[in-house]
């Protein structure tokens, strides 16, 4: 066990408060705290990792009984996957930080306060491995999310955030009450309500059928990780909070926070319930088939960029929920690989979308253009993240979705080929999109005086468009990760 | 010796609050007069409670165990509702006077071992109710305090047939111990105390008077009238009834209980639903209690165990003093909008006091149950104790309505972090002392409860 654990694990929500009482009429001094915070967050993150003994396996890391809690215990656990994602998470952070390093608001430290706590409740969920642990952080990451987009986003934003809010509440009271119901049975068997790893594996919850404990509670789980993806039809909060958020919002939530929901099957579905996850895998392959497809088509007929990308991503989540579903060890190391690449291309696209926005206060395509003239650096650099998100080969989305494709193919043909469709409708959309905004001739007179990126705004794109090549090329930098995990996320594995 | 020091201390309340009412007729200073007697009194009451654990009047009367820990509880609240209520003006030190014995009707009630003591101290809890709206002074107080006199009284001639058929059923009035002669006539008897309990708290469809009763008393007058009508009739009813059903035969007790489930999902569907769609804090709050009826209706069907009655206390001192919390601080900020309680009031509330919003936000949290917060631990707990007990489907079911009440609660902090563009002209809302001391006292009792609920419940 880790004995600094706390205080590593800690060092997020401590920053957050440390900026309730910075100045608040120092503004470069906030930012330059934040900065400073979100590097520490991830070189503590990378350390843990590298500290792992085993990255196959879940390591304890910190472990406190809370007897006065129900006698619960919680307990803080790392594999290759949390220890991938966590520093996902920080290193989305840092970029978030150097993105908006200009922004300009009366709440400075209202705004870096909720990154920071945002950041925390993040690592706190893919670190817990008691259910009561997990759901905490989960509900917990709710909250700044909900004040960042009500607060710092754009006019609609009360009824996003609502709307986002709302949606994902009421997959996680589906997820308390499969807690409760666990819980009860936990008291019945072992005098005591926790609800630990090692005790959710003893429950053995029988499957007789749809309204046996394992099936009712398989559901309950998966629509709250199917919200929270989300995966076609759950997916409605998606676009408007996209849209709405300002753009660290979009960021974490396209980098981090949609793969929790991935994370929450791989951790807390998939091995425990094996025989529902059997039973209703096609039912899920064919809904991440659909939402490749759907998300696709909606991308398409996107005007307003910020949209486009939001309903990439719920293409691109799709592929993800198939490689995790179907149990093929090749097609759930692609999906976890396709996590990273998203997680790198998507909040791309989205500070792409922040440099055009912050210079002409529009998302819509059609006021931009020929922007390659006037914004080379920025031109270059959007193609390259742009052709990551579009999975072309040597780019990091090509491995995962090949990956997924291929497990999948192996598993049920029909859906493959329809998931297939997504990898020609990709590079409809985005090519579209990139076409309109950057190439052909400047047709509106203001775009003609913009300025191409700073050396400080093209940083976090340089960083983005390098690890897009890079994982592109040598993609067991990521895979090498969480390789030994496979196993556990697999039936194989049980 | 030791029960008569509690006749004397009841004596002392009684006789200190009646020279508060009598020195409201002193012209000069006679509001600080009444208010400094009527908060000694309860001053000196709560510290009586700690001279000893039981209180042993009679057959009639006893308040020992969990009740005495209530009444501290319920004692201490209403010191600090005094507190809060404030001398500033003379109607509030009326309310102040009239709180006093309603919070006597609750001694009584929490201590009534028979159905005269019950229904003499639940009628004095009552007719406070009643006097509380109608003073109010808002512009239909009076009506909605007719209203709810007329199906008060109702109710009342009601649980009196009841009281009968129960004497005819057991021979006698008493609630303990009492040897059931008659099962049909004792199942009419206890289904028709179940109803009374839907009334007086506000079950669907027995609901009609709360929405009315509680938009137009005060917001100031609601609150305190939350703590005690919610906590005692809410503790006194549900472990009557529960004594009472397992009295009965099995097979009237399982018709009796399938009653009550059903009346506590409609109520908790009911309650949320039309909750979501009200445009005043008031009815919000009330249609809201209307679903929390719901979740306190369905621990009338659990099987006691030694931790029961804790739970039950937790989940209603939780409830009724969070709610209480939400109250007082919607109160300040309808003072500054001509005490108007629509959903307006709340814009831009984190920029006109940043810590009286967060707080108001981390009470709305805890009443939608979100982790960490007492409400959290207390749904996580009776929820936990619903499904142990069998009942999946209402358990589920409950669940599934509390999402729509969160809903509306997240609207209050919604409200609160929008920012009016023209904030800069609202008014900056300050708080007073004893306001910020009810507020945090609240608080912490919310984190308290929420990350060591066992040390309150004792659960192992």
């Amino acid at each position: 066990m880790d004995q600094l654990f706390l205080i590593k694990f800690l060092i997020p929500l401590l920053w957050a408060i440390g900026f309730i009482f910075a100045p608040k009429q120092n503004e470069r001094a906030i930012k330059l705290f934040a900065l400073i915070g979100a590097t520490v967050v991830l070189a503590y993150s990378a350390k843990m990792f590298l500290d792992l003994p085993n990255p196959g396996a879940l390591t304890e890391l910190f472990k406190f009984e809370m007897p006065l809690f129900f006698n619960m215990t919680y307990t803080f656990a790392m594999d290759g996957l949390s220890g991938l994602l966590l520093i996902l998470n920080s290193f989305l952070l840092l970029v978030v930080v150097v993105t908006t390093w200009e922004i300009k608001t009366e709440k400075l430290r209202l705004y870096y306060f909720l990154l920071f706590t945002l950041t925390w409740a993040v690592n706190g969920s893919l670190l817990a491995t008691s259910l009561y642990g997990f759901y905490i952080f989960w509900e917990a990451m709710l909250i700044p999310l909900f004040i960042l987009v009500g607060v710092f986003g754009g006019e609609n934003r009360r009824y996003a955030s609502f709307k986002f809010f709302m949606m994902t509440a009421a997959g996680s009271i589906l997820m308390l009450a499969s807690m409760c119901y666990m819980s009860a049975l936990a008291y019945k068997l072992n005098g005591s309500y926790d609800l630990n790893y090692e005790v959710i594996k003893s429950l053995n919850l029988r499957y007789s059928g749809f309204w046996s404990p394992q099936s009712l509670i398989f559901w309950a789980f998966s629509i709250a990780f199917f919200l929270k993806v989300p995966v076609f039809p759950f997916h409605s909060w998606l676009p408007d909070a996209h849209v709405e958020a300002p753009t660290a919002g979009s960021i974490l939530l396209a980098g981090i926070l949609l793969k929790l929901g991935i994370y929450g099957f791989l951790r807390f579905v998939i091995p425990f319930y094996p025989q529902a996850v059997d039973a209703y895998r096609d039912i899920v392959l064919y809904l991440g088939a659909i939402g490749v497809i759907y998300g696709a088509l909606t991308a398409w007929v996107q005007k307003d960029i910020k949209k486009l990308v939001a309903f990439s991503s719920i293409s691109h989540m799709g592929y993800i929920i198939m490689g995790v579903f179907s149990q093929n060890p090749f097609a759930v190391k692609g999906a976890i690989f396709q996590m990273v690449a998203h997680g790198i291309s998507t909040p791309g696209l989205f500070i792409g979308v922040h440099y055009l926005y912050t210079r002409r206060h529009t998302k819509k395509m059609d006021q931009f253009g020929g922007l390659a003239k006037v914004m080379p650096r920025f031109a270059v650099l959007f193609f390259l993240i742009t052709a990551g998100s579009m999975a072309v080969p040597m780019t990091c989305g090509f491995v995962g979705e090949f990956m997924i494709t291929a497990g999948v193919y192996e598993l049920n043909k029909v859906v493959a080929i329809l998931a297939a469709t997504g990898i020609i409708l990709s590079p409809v959309y985005l090519l579209k999109m990139y076409h309109l905004t950057a190439l052909g001739e400047i047709t509106h007179e203001e775009n003609k005086s913009l300025e191409d990126l700073s050396l400080l705004e093209a940083t976090p794109m340089i960083v983005l468009s390098v690890l897009t090549i890079l994982l592109g090329l040598y993609p067991k930098l990521v895979t090498a990760m969480y390789e030994g995990t496979i196993n556990f996320f697999t039936h194989s594995g049980l | 010796m030791e029960n008569l020091s509690f006749v004397q201390n009841v004596i002392i309340f009684i006789a200190l609050n009646a020279a508060a009412l009598l020195s409201l007729n002193i012209k000069k200073n006679g509001k600080y007069i009444a208010f400094g007697l009527s908060l000694v009194a309860s001053v000196v009451f709560f510290a009586m409670l700690y001279t000893q654990d039981v209180f042993n009047l009679s057959d009639l009367f006893t308040l020992d165990g969990n009740k005495v820990f209530l009444l501290k509880l319920v004692s201490l609240l209403n010191i600090l509702m005094i507190l809060i209520n404030g001398y500033n003006s003379l109607e509030r030190v009326k309310s102040t006077l009239l709180i006093s014995y309603m919070f006597l009707g609750g001694v009584f009630l929490l201590g009534a071992n028979e159905l005269v003591t019950f229904y003499v101290a639940l009628e004095t809890i009552a007719l406070i109710g009643y006097t509380l709206v109608a003073t109010s002074n808002l512009e239909y107080s009076r009506e909605a305090a007719v209203k709810y006199l007329i199906q008060g009284s109702i109710i009342s001639a009601i649980f009196l047939l009841g009281a009968a058929l129960y004497l005819g059923a057991t021979g006698g009035l008493t609630l303990v111990g009492a040897t059931v002669v008659n099962q049909e006539l004792y199942a009419i008897a206890v289904g028709i105390f179940i109803l009374t309990a839907c009334f007086k708290l506000g079950a669907f469809p027995f609901h009609a008077w709360i929405a009315d009763t509680y938009s137009n008393v005060t917001l100031g007058n609601l609150a305190t009238n939350f703590f005690i009508s919610k906590i005692i009739i809410g503790y006194k009813f549900i472990t009557v009834l529960q004594a009472l059903l397992g009295e009965c035969d099995p097979h009237f007790q399982d018709i009796l209980i399938r009653i009550i489930q059903v009346i506590a999902v409609a109520s908790a569907f009911y309650g949320n639903i039309v909750a979501i769609v009200q445009g005043q804090f008031k009815r919000i709050i009330a249609y809201s209690s209307v679903a929390h009826t719901g979740y306190m209706l369905m621990m009338i069907c659990m099987t006691p165990d030694e931790s029961y009655e804790k739970q039950l206390i937790s989940y209603l001192v939780v409830y009724s003093m969070t709610a209480t919390g939400v109250i007082l601080i919607l109160n300040q900020f309808a003072q500054l909008n001509k005490n108007e309680d629509g959903r307006g009031i709340l814009t831009s509330g984190f920029y006109r006091n940043k810590g009286l919003a967060v707080i108001l936000s981390v009470f709305v949290l805890s009443l939608g149950g979100i982790p960490l917060t007492a409400g959290f631990a207390m749904k996580y707990m009776m929820f936990t104790n619903f499904f142990k007990e069998g009942f999946n489907i209402e358990t589920t079911s409950i669940f599934i309505s509390s999402v729509v009440g969160l809903a509306y609660y997240i609207r209050f902090v919604s409200d609160l972090f929008t920012e009016n563009p023209d904030k800069m002209k609202l008014p900056i809302i300050k708080t007073r002392f004893s306001e910020s001391l009810v507020h945090v006292i609240i608080l912490l009792s919310i984190f308290t409860f929420g990350i060591a609920p066992s040390l309150f419940l004792g659960l192992k």
